[in-house]
């Protein structure tokens, strides 16, 4: 991925950060949690939940109105409450990538972000990517380059390669490696989703 | 282990593509055009998989749909000498909880 055009800040977590602080941060939460319950809400603590709030999510530009609760990920609320079963949840915990949406312009897991999270971020999934019947040049170069088999991985991929080429429009071999390290395709894929990503011209910078 | 040159030469991984040679009979020749064998092949459900419209078992939902979940031993090495269901089966929305035998009547108790 081109770390040159990331904008830090944007988004707390991308998915590499997300990988590098997994460890540290369940450590920091166990340690973090009695002094949050002794604070509760009296000492001005904004708390939600356990049960079901209202969340706004912005997703493929359609403003979607939800009762969740606040655990739920924003990958379980489009495809259980939202119908948008594109996505596919694979191992839940943030390592295969299959979960991969764009979120305010970067790649993240929606298996390991809450929908909480993300109200008032620009959401795009892999159900909003065409255009009608008209592909994303990354979705017709995956159709042309057979990069695909059982298909189960390739929303996240597409939407990794959008995320990719959308920073930086072309990009170098290694650069889609790296870009695309965070998913992982079974059926072996890999020389093929790097042709097709390679041959994709044209994607507008986002 | 093989040879990687080897490989190469028989247009293995990696390797360049070798077209087959012409056959000797020109009554089997390759037709012109080609049809089936050396022609591009579109994937057809290539189109619903790479928009997600392609529904797996895992994105059907159909009316009054149940959701299950096996809970198996936390242990790696274990006598499973009771199981007790009642906790979970007070759980709001819990339909059925259910063992496929009990370990306390092991002899009763039929396989699933």
């Amino acid at each position: 991925m081109a770390r040159k055009n990331d904008k830090p800040g944007r988004f707390a977590v991308t998915r590499r950060d997300f990988l590098k602080s997994a460890g540290v941060v369940s450590a920091v939460t166990a340690a973090a949690t009695p002094e949050v319950d002794a604070q509760g809400a009296g000492a001005g603590t904004a708390v939600v939940g356990p049960g079901e709030v209202p969340v706004r999510l912005m997703v493929n530009g359609r403003r979607l109105d939800l009762m969740l609760e606040p655990r739920v990920t924003l990958l379980d609320a489009l495809r259980m409450r939202a119908d948008q079963t594109g996505n596919k949840r694979v191992c839940d915990r943030g390592t295969c990538g299959a979960c991969t949406m764009i979120v305010d312009g970067r790649a993240v897991y929606s298996c390991s972000t809450l929908a909480i999270e993300v109200e008032g971020k620009e959401i795009r999934n892999i159900d909003g990517l065409a255009n009608g019947t008209t592909l994303h040049p990354v979705q017709q170069a995956f159709c042309d380059k057979d990069a695909l088999m059982c298909g189960f991985c390739t929303p996240g991929f597409i939407m990794a390669s959008v995320a990719l080429l959308e920073k930086n429009p072309a990009p170098t071999p290694d650069e889609i490696r790296r870009g695309l390290d965070g998913n992982i395709c079974r059926c072996g894929t890999f020389p093929r989703i790097l042709e097709a990503v390679s041959s994709v011209k044209g994607v507008a910078r986002g | 282990m093989a040879d990687p040159k080897e490989l190469a030469d028989q247009g293995g991984r990696g390797g360049p593509a070798q077209p087959p040679p012409p056959p000797a009979d020109p009554k089997y020749s390759w037709p012109k055009p080609q049809t089936v064998l050396g022609t591009h092949v579109k994937r057809l459900d290539g189109p619903e998989k790479v928009t997600g419209r392609a529904k797996y078992t895992f994105d059907v939902k159909r009316p009054g749909m149940l959701y299950g979940r096996i809970v198996r031993s936390p242990h790696p090495h274990a006598r499973i000498v009771s199981i007790d269901l009642s906790a979970a089966q007070r759980a709001p929305g819990v339909k059925a909880a259910i063992m496929w035998r009990d370990p306390a009547n092991a002899d009763r108790s039929t396989v699933m």
